[in-house]
Order: structure tokens, then C-alpha cells, then sequence
């Protein structure tokens, strides 16, 4: 199981705007799930203005 | 939510400054980013990639100071989670020199204004895939954490000023709308791009910038002027950076109607703006000439502060400590142009510095603690 989280780790995200996001927020976990879709969209505007 | 008497009677300062109503004292704000880590005994790397040194810096920068607020709590710091992203960061940070250099890139093309007139979050998606290539799931997952892990350390900094020592922020920074040109000057395009695109790709730029403002800047606006405000200095804060490329028609046609409609919030609500002028706006005076007197400060940079009074004296004006003499001058020379500063400028005054305090030259601590002397014992 832990090498399978380490092989998705490694992945990079689909280029293609509505899976690459469904793929991040999936992964946040540490986050409510009503919230990560949300939290993504902000961080990646966010991060672009970096 | 009540605020102590302290705490009180510092922001009472700035409200009087604003209204151009004589304060007790003349509040000092402090303009410096980079160089109260300069200031201290951390180098540059090390210092902006740990909290405990940055709270450290900022605390001990305060209690030699004492300035009565500042643009900058030392969170204004993206490394963290830039760090955490990977790839080429564009920030590059040289302890020697003490500088930080911007590494731009263009994210979008010209012939992409349509995506992301169409599919904005699309396009967010592209330039984000561009701006950090190879970029790993596992990175990602990382910055998020760092993301919200700085967003939480720089309320608590705030939170930690107030408590500490009443001190206020200048800002809440859920109330800065930066307007829509600067996104794109600033990232999305570039500097060179996105300086030729107002020439060259008006019509697009004009309905992307209208659209992002519709919906993304206003809510910001609106949404910021509700938020109960009292414990900062200022309602609302915003910087204008992209104007320094443009012609006066091109102000008037990409950037104005904009900062008009939020300035026009902030009065119609009987709310504060705080705008840091970079470059020079005085040839841009007219726009800002019919702007009740009560609501609107400019902080300014390159501009003479006595002539922008002449020619705004319905504007609360901000800055005009000249950096050339903080990092060249003697602590004598300092202290009587502080002096001289105050006493012309009389109402309608915040003191701070004529620019942002970034590098080792921009200032000694010996000159700075000359000046905060004279300010902090000056009685209008």
C-alpha cells in the first residue's frame, strides 16, 4: 500500500484542466472534502501570482 | 469586537491623519520588506525559511524601532511554499548582495486571452502547469500544507502585535484588492508582454481585465469593506505597480475605471483606502483630485511629496522620509529632514519612508533610530 502512495506520489498531474484538478484534491486529505476542490482552485490562482 | 486603549489610540492616529484632523502625534509607519531581515543577525536564506526566525526578526525589528505599524509582518514571503513546488524557483535569494531577484516568465500567450476569457480556471490550470514543470503529486500535496501552514503563522504574527504590543496592522489581508492589469503585468504575461499587449491586444486585454474585475476583484472589494475592520488601520489596502507602464490614455482606459469603482466602494461605505503609489503618480493627479477629502491615502514613492500636497491637498498623504539620506546620510542630517518633513506637511500625514526599504543600502540603523526618535517625539 505505502509503495502504491509512493508511486502516485511521483505521478505528475493530468495537464487536462478537470481530471488534473479532481486528482489534486483527492489527494488532500487533510483537508474536509467539501473544501479541497475549492482550496485547490484558490491555491493554483494563488500560486500562479508567485 | 472591542479594542484595548492602546491599541485605540494608535489607530485613532491614522483616522485623524486620514481626515486631515490633528492627531496627538504624527503615526510612523514602517515601509520595509527585505531589509529588517538585512538588519538583523540572519542571513537572507535562512531567516525567510523559518518561522521562528522570521517571528524573531519582526519582533526584534519592532522593539528597536517602534514603528506604529507596518506594510509588512515578515509574512509577505512566498519561499516556503515555492520551495515546496520544486522546479527553477523564481525567487532567487543572494545572502552577499542581500538582494532577491525575480525570475519572470511569460505563462500566457498572446493568442490565449480567449481561453481565459472562456475558461478562466482552465487557463489557471495551464499557467500553473507551466509555472512549475515536472511538478510531482507528492510536491503539490507538500506546498498545500505550506500554503495554508504560512497563511495561519501570518494571522497569528498579526494577532501576536496586537496582543504584544498594540500595535496594529496597517491592513487586514483579506482586504486587498490588487487591480486586474497587475496579474497580468505582474505574472500571467510579463513585464515586456504584458506592456506591449496595451498596444497591441487592447480589445482582449480590455475584456479579460473588465471580466476579472466583475468577477473576482469586486467580490474582493465588497467582501473586505464588510469585514469588521476595527482592529486595523486602514479598511482596505491595494498597490499600484502596472500604471508606471502605461500612458495617461492608457491609465484611463485599463486601469482607472477599476481603481475608480473601488474607491468609490470605499467612500459610498465611509471606509479608508491605503495605496502604495511604486514609481510616480503625480502626472496621473487629476484622477484623484475630486476624491473626498476623509477616505483615500497615497503612500508615495518616487514622487515630491510637498508638490503631490499642492496638487492633492485632499488626499491624506504617506511617506516622504528620503531613503538616500537613511542609507547615506548622517544621523543629524536625518533627524532635521524628519523634523522639516513634519513640520510641512502638517495634517493629512502618515510618516514613513519615500520608498520600500529592500536593500543594504537603503538604510542604517543608526539613521533610522535618529528618525523614529524625532517622529515619536514630535507634537504637531
Amino acid at each position: 500500500m505505502e509503495e502504491n502512495k509512493m508511486e502516485i506520489m511521483n505521478q505528475q498531474f493530468s495537464e487536462e484542466y478537470e481530471t488534473g484538478i479532481q486528482e489534486f484534491a483527492q489527494l488532500l486529505t487533510f483537508l474536509p472534502e467539501e473544501r479541497r476542490l475549492m482550496m485547490v482552485n484558490v491555491f493554483v490562482g494563488v500560486a500562479v501570482t508567485y | 469586537m472591542a479594542v484595548n486603549a492602546q491599541l485605540q489610540e494608535k489607530l485613532d492616529l491614522f483616522k485623524s491623519c486620514v481626515k486631515f484632523e490633528k492627531p496627538t502625534r504624527v503615526p510612523n509607519v514602517s515601509c520595509d520588506f527585505t531589509w529588517k531581515f538585512l538588519d538583523s543577525e540572519y542571513p537572507l536564506s535562512e531567516a525567510m525559511m523559518n518561522n521562528e526566525l522570521i517571528e524573531k526578526v519582526v519582533f526584534d525589528y519592532h522593539e528597536r524601532y517602534q514603528f506604529d505599524t507596518y506594510i509588512d509582518f515578515g509574512c509577505r514571503n512566498h519561499m516556503k511554499v515555492l520551495k515546496a513546488l520544486g522546479g527553477d524557483c523564481a525567487y532567487k535569494i543572494d545572502d552577499e548582495s542581500g538582494a532577491i531577484n525575480f525570475q519572470e516568465k511569460v505563462l500566457m500567450e498572446a493568442n490565449e486571452y480567449d481561453e481565459y476569457i472562456n475558461n478562466k480556471s482552465a487557463m489557471m490550470w495551464k499557467m500553473f502547469m507551466r509555472k512549475f514543470p515536472g511538478l510531482t503529486k507528492g510536491q503539490a500535496v507538500q506546498a498545500m500544507g505550506a500554503f495554508l501552514q504560512t497563511s495561519q503563522f501570518s494571522g497569528q504574527i498579526i494577532e501576536k502585535f496586537v496582543a504584544n504590543y498594540d500595535t496594529p496592522a496597517l491592513f487586514n489581508m483579506f482586504s486587498v484588492p490588487m487591480m486586474p492589469y497587475e496579474n497580468f503585468i505582474g505574472y500571467y504575461r510579463g513585464m515586456r508582454e504584458g506592456a506591449l499587449d496595451l498596444r497591441k491586444n487592447k480589445a482582449k486585454l480590455k475584456e479579460a481585465l473588465d471580466k476579472d474585475f466583475e468577477t473576482a476583484v469586486l467580490p474582493r472589494i465588497i467582501g473586505g469593506l464588510s469585514q469588521p475592520n476595527e482592529k486595523y488601520a486602514f479598511d482596505c489596502y491595494t498597490a499600484l505597480l502596472g500604471h508606471s507602464v502605461m500612458s495617461n490614455k492608457q491609465f484611463e482606459e485599463f486601469y482607472w475605471p477599476h481603481l475608480k469603482r473601488l474607491i468609490d466602494e470605499v467612500v459610498a461605505r465611509d471606509k479608508t483606502l491605503y495605496i502604495f503609489c511604486e514609481s510616480s503618480i503625480l502626472r496621473l493627479a487629476e484622477y484623484f483630485q475630486d476624491i473626498p477629502k476623509g477616505h483615500v491615502c497615497l503612500h508615495l514613492e518616487l514622487d515630491d511629496i510637498f508638490e503631490t500636497r499642492k496638487r492633492l491637498p485632499n488626499i491624506c498623504l504617506a511617506g516622504g522620509m528620503k531613503t538616500e539620506l537613511l542609507g547615506g546620510a548622517t544621523p543629524e542630517v536625518c533627524a532635521d529632514y524628519a523634523k522639516m518633513l513634519l513640520d510641512e506637511m502638517g495634517e493629512g500625514f502618515i510618516f514613513s519612508q519615500d520608498k520600500m526599504i529592500s536593500f543594504r543600502n537603503d538604510c542604517k540603523r543608526e539613521n533610522l533610530l535618529a528618525v523614529n526618535e524625532v517622529v515619536k517625539n514630535y507634537r504637531p
